[in-house]
C-alpha cells in the first residue's frame, strides 16, 4: 500500500466518524446542557482532527511538498483547518453546541473532495513552485477555517432568532463569538490576498489583474469588511450581520467550486 | 468580578467620549449616517465586481469577448453598452469606487481631528459614583497615595487623569489610530492603482530559439499601455533565446504535466541568463517573465525551379495539454499565392475515431499534417490578419500530406515542401508596473493599522480613595470597556502591581 492510498484511508475514516458524529451531535442538541453524548462526539472529533492531519502529512510526504497543491488537497486542508479551529477553541470555551454546524459542512466538503476533486498526489507544475504558494495558500486555509466557524455561528444565530432553540447559548453570546472569529480571520485573509498580489507580481508582472479568482477574493474581502462595519452601524448589528457572514462564506465557496472549475483564468491547479 | 453587564449608556461613553451633550449628538448623528452609507457602498462594490468575473473581459482576452458576443448575439449589444466586457474600467464601477473613496476621506478627516483633540485632552473626570458599575469592588492594597498609583499606572502605559480623591486611567488609543491608518492606507492603495493604470505598460512576445527581441513597440506581438505612457519610457535592451529546456512528467500520475521549463537567453549581447517561471529578470523597473512555450517546426518550400521561396521556423500555437499545435505559412510572393495550414503533433498517433492526436507533450514521435492551399491569401485586403490563421475563403486546396522531421513532400504544381527539424519557442511577458511599490507600502500600512484597529480595545479604569483621604490601603475600583475586551484581566494586573492579594479583599458591595 503506498502513502497515497494510506492517506485516502484516513480521509475515509474521517468521513465515517463525522457521519457518526452527525447523529451524536443531533441527539445532543435535543438534550440538556452538558451530557455524555456530547463528550463522546467531541472525543471523536479530536480523532477526526488527528486523522485528517495524518492524511495531510502522508500526502505531503508522498509528494514531497506542502499538501495543498491541487483542489483536492486544498479542500482537505481547509476542512482540517475548520475542525482544528473548532477543537482548539473548544479547549478554552464551551462551544460543543457548534459541533453539528462543523460536522455538516465538513462531511459535505470531504465528500466533494473525494468524489469530485480527487487526484493522485504528484509534484507541482512549475508555475506553482514557489515559496509564495506556501505562504499564500496556508494563510487562506487558516482564514477559511475561521470563516467557516463564523458561517456556522451565523446560521445558529438566525435559527435562534426565528425559534428559540433551548440548548443553545444566548443570542448575545453567539453574536459576540462570531464577531471574535472574524476579528481573527479577517487580518489573515487580508494577508493572504496581499501575499497573492505579491506573488502575482512576481509571476505575471502585475499585482492585480481582476482575474476571476482575484475578483472573488476581493468580493469576499469587501463582504467581511462590510461585516466589520455592520458591527458598529446602528441597525445592522445582529440579524443583518449574520446574513453578511453567510454572504461572505457563500463568496468563498463560490470562488472555490465555481470559479476553479468552470471559469478559465490564470489561476489553475494541476489536476482539476 | 463581572464586567459583562455594562449599561448601554456607559458603553457608548467608552466608544465616543462626549464633549458636550449637543455636540455629542451631532457627532454621533454624522457618524451614523455616513457609516450607513459606507456599508451600502461596500456592498455595491462587491455586487458591481461580480459581472466582470463571469463574463469574459477585454483586458484579459479580446478573442474570448468576441466569441461570447457571436454566441450570444441578443445580449451582446446591451452588455457592450453597459461596459460588461470592461467592468473594472467602466464608468459605473469607477463611480462607486470613487464615491467610496470620498466617503473614506469624509470619514477620516473629521475623525482625525477628533482624535488629536482627544489626544491632547486628558481622560474624562471620574464619575462621582462608581458603585453602580457591575465590576465595582473595594480592595485592600499596599498603602499608596493616589499620586503614587498614578505613577505606577503611567509606567504601565496608561494615560491618567488625577482628581482630588479619584483617578481615571485609560488605554487603547492605538485602536483609533490603527483604524485611521488603515482607512488612510486604502487611499494610498487606490492612488497606486490609479498611477499604475496611467503609466504602466505590458506586452507579450513570442521568440523562437536562435532568434531575438529588442525592446521597441513594433517588436511586440501585443502591447498595452496606460493613458500617459510614452515610448521613451521603454528601457533599451535586447536578447536572444539560445535554448529552451522543458521536462514533462512521464509517470502515470499527472502524466504530461510540465515539471520544469527554463529559457537560456543572452541579454544585450554579453550576459547569459537562465530565465524560469516565477523568476523574472528586472531591467530598470521593467520585468521580463517567461510565461509559456511551444514548438516551431522548420519548414522549407521550394518552387518548381528548385528556388527556395520560404524557409523558417514557424510558431505553432499549442491547443491542448499534449501540445497538439496549429500553425500556418503564408507565401504572398508567388502567383497565385500559396498557403499552408498545418497541425503539429509532438507525439503523434492516429486514433481510428478522432484521427491524428498527440498523446504526450514531448517530442517522442513528432509529425506534421499539412494542407496546401493556392489562391488569394487576402493579405492585401487592408484588413489586418492574424498570422496564426489562414483565410481559405478565396483559396483551393491542392494537397494533403503528413511528414516526419527530415521528410520531403513533392506536392502539386512542382512545389517541394520539407519538414527539416523542430525548434522551440518561448513566450515572454514584459511589464512595467510603476505603482507597485506604493501599493505594497499601502498594503503593509493597512495590515499594521488593521491589527491595531481590530486587536486593541479602548478601556477606562476608575480608582477612588475612601472619602477625603489622599492615601490609603483601601481603594474602590471599577472600569468600562467594550464587551469583547477582558477588562477583569486589566484590573487584576493593575491591582497586582499595587500589592493586591486576593485574600485581602475587603468587600464586594452592591
Ligand atoms: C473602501 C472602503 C472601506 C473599507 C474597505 C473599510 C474597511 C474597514 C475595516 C476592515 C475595518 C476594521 C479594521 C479596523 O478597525 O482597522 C473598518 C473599521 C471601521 N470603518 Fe471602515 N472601511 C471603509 C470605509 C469606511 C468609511 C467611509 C467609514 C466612515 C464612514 C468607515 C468607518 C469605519 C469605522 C468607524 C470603523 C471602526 C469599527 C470598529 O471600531 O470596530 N469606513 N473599516
Amino acid at each position: 500500500m503506498n502513502l497515497n492510498n494510506l492517506s485516502n484511508l484516513f480521509v475515509y475514516f474521517s468521513i465515517f466518524i463525522l457521519a457518526l458524529n452527525l447523529i451524536l451531535f443531533s441527539i445532543a442538541l435535543t438534550q440538556k446542557k452538558k451530557n455524555r453524548i456530547t463528550n463522546i462526539a467531541m472525543s471523536l472529533t479530536w480523532l477526526v482532527g488527528l486523522f485528517l492531519v495524518i492524511a495531510l502529512i502522508l500526502r505531503g510526504i508522498a509528494a514531497q511538498r506542502a499538501p495543498w497543491g491541487n483542489m483536492y488537497e486544498f479542500a482537505i486542508s481547509s476542512v482540517t483547518a475548520v475542525v482544528l479551529t473548532f477543537l482548539f477553541v473548544s479547549i478554552k470555551k464551551n462551544i460543543q453546541w457548534l459541533g453539528i454546524f462543523i460536522t455538516v459542512p465538513a462531511i459535505i466538503l470531504l465528500g466533494l473532495a473525494v468524489i469530485v476533486l480527487y487526484t493522485e498526489s504528484g509534484p507541482l507544475v512549475p508555475a506553482l513552485k514557489s515559496t509564495w504558494l506556501w505562504i499564500h495558500v496556508s494563510s487562506a486555509i487558516i482564514s477559511y477555517g475561521a470563516f467557516s466557524l463564523n458561517f456556522g455561528l451565523s446560521i445558529i444565530y438566525l435559527l435562534k432568532v426565528n425559534n428559540k432553540l433551548k440548548s443553545l447559548p444566548s443570542l448575545k453570546r453567539i453574536d459576540e463569538f462570531s464577531y471574535k472569529v472574524v476579528l481573527f480571520a479577517f487580518p489573515i485573509w487580508t494577508f493572504s490576498v496581499i501575499s497573492g498580489a505579491v506573488w502575482a507580481e512576481n509571476a505575471w508582472g502585475r499585482y492585480w489583474g481582476w482575474d476571476p479568482k482575484e475578483t472573488w477574493a476581493f468580493i469576499t474581502w469587501i463582504i467581511y469588511a462590510a461585516y466589520l462595519h455592520s458591527r458598529v452601524t446602528i441597525g445592522w448589528k445582529g440579524t443583518k450581520s449574520a446574513w453578511l457572514g453567510i454572504a461572505g462564506y457563500a463568496a468563498i465557496i463560490f470562488n472555490f467550486f465555481v470559479i476553479n472549475i468552470w471559469v478559465t483564468g490564470l489561476h489553475s491547479y494541476a489536476g482539476i | 468580578m463581572t464586567t459583562k453587564q455594562i449599561s448601554a449608556k456607559q458603553r457608548t461613553e467608552t466608544v465616543l467620549p462626549p464633549l458636550n451633550f449637543l455636540g455629542f449628538i451631532r457627532w454621533m448623528w454624522r457618524q451614523l449616517t455616513s457609516m450607513n452609507t459606507a456599508l451600502l457602498l461596500l456592498l455595491f462594490v462587491a455586487l458591481a465586481a461580480i459581472p466582470g468575473s463571469i463574463l469574459p473581459q477585454k483586458t484579459a482576452s479580446l478573442i474570448r469577448v468576441n466569441n461570447w458576443k457571436t454566441e450570444n448575439p441578443n445580449l451582446a449589444n446591451l452588455f457592450e453598452s453597459l461596459s460588461f466586457f470592461d467592468v473594472y474600467g467602466s464608468v459605473w464601477f469607477s463611480a462607486i469606487y470613487i464615491l467610496l473613496m470620498i466617503s473614506i476621506i469624509g470619514c477620516v478627516i473629521p475623525r482625525l481631528k477628533v482624535y488629536f483633540e482627544n489626544w491632547r485632552q486628558k481622560p474624562t473626570k471620574t464619575p462621582s459614583v462608581i458603585t453602580k458599575f457591575s465590576n465595582y469592588q473595594k480592595v485592600k492594597i499596599n498603602k499608596f497615595s493616589l499620586k503614587k498609583i498614578e505613577e505606577i499606572a503611567i509606567r504601565k502605559g496608561w494615560r491618567t487623569f488625577l482628581n482630588n480623591n479619584s483617578l481615571t486611567i485609560e488605554k487603547g488609543f492605538s485602536r483609533e489610530a490603527g483604524n485611521l491608518l488603515f482607512h488612510f492606507s486604502l487611499i494610498i492603495i487606490t492612488v497606486a492603482l490609479a498611477f499604475g493604470a496611467l503609466f504602466s505598460y505590458r506586452g507579450t512576445v513570442v521568440v523562437k530559439e536562435n532568434t531575438g527581441f529588442s525592446n521597441t513597440i513594433t517588436q511586440y506581438d501585443d502591447f498595452r499601455a496606460g493613458r500617459f505612457f510614452s515610448e521613451i519610457q521603454l528601457p533599451n535592451f535586447f536578447f536572444t533565446l539560445n535554448d529552451f529546456v522543458v521536462d514533462f512528467e512521464r509517470s502515470e500520475i499527472q502524466r504530461g504535466a510540465p515539471r520544469k521549463f527554463e529559457a537560456n537567453i543572452t541579454l544585450n549581447g554579453d550576459e547569459n541568463i537562465n530565465l524560469y517561471v516565477n523568476k523574472p529578470i528586472n531591467i530598470s523597473g521593467t520585468k521580463i517573465f517567461l510565461t509559456g512555450h511551444g514548438y516551431a517546426p522548420v519548414i522549407t518550400v521550394k518552387d518548381k525551379n528548385n528556388q527556395i521561396i520560404f524557409s523558417d521556423a514557424v510558431v505553432f500555437l499549442p491547443q491542448d495539454g499534449n501540445f497538439s499545435s496549429t500553425g500556418v505559412v503564408k507565401i504572398p510572393d508567388t502567383n497565385p499565392q500559396l498557403g499552408i495550414e498545418a497541425r503539429f503533433l509532438p507525439t503523434a498517433i492516429v486514433d481510428p475515431v478522432t484521427g491524428p492526436t498527440s498523446t504526450f507533450p514531448a517530442l517522442d514521435n513528432p509529425e506534421i499534417f499539412m494542407s496546401l492551399w493556392q489562391g488569394d491569401l487576402g493579405v492585401n485586403s487592408g484588413i489586418s490578419q492574424s498570422i496564426y490563421k489562414l483565410d481559405t475563403s478565396k483559396m483551393t486546396q491542392i494537397g494533403l500530406e503528413e511528414l516526419k522531421p527530415g521528410q520531403t513532400w513533392n506536392a502539386d504544381s512542382g512545389f517541394v515542401i520539407s519538414f527539416d527539424e523542430v525548434k522551440q519557442f518561448a513566450s515572454f511577458q514584459i511589464a512595467y508596473e510603476p505603482g507597485r511599490f506604493l501599493a505594497l507600502v499601502g498594503a503593509i500600512l493597512a495590515m499594521v493599522g488593521m491589527i491595531f484597529g481590530l486587536g486593541v480595545q479602548r478601556r477606562k479604569i476608575f480608582i477612588k480613595m475612601p472619602t477625603k483621604s489622599s492615601s490609603s490601603n483601601v481603594i474602590e475600583i471599577a472600569g468600562i470597556a467594550k464587551e469583547n475586551h477582558n477588562l477583569e484581566k486589566d484590573i487584576l494586573k493593575l491591582l497586582n502591581d499595587l500589592g493586591f492579594n486576593k485574600t485581602k479583599k475587603v468587600s464586594r458591595e452592591i
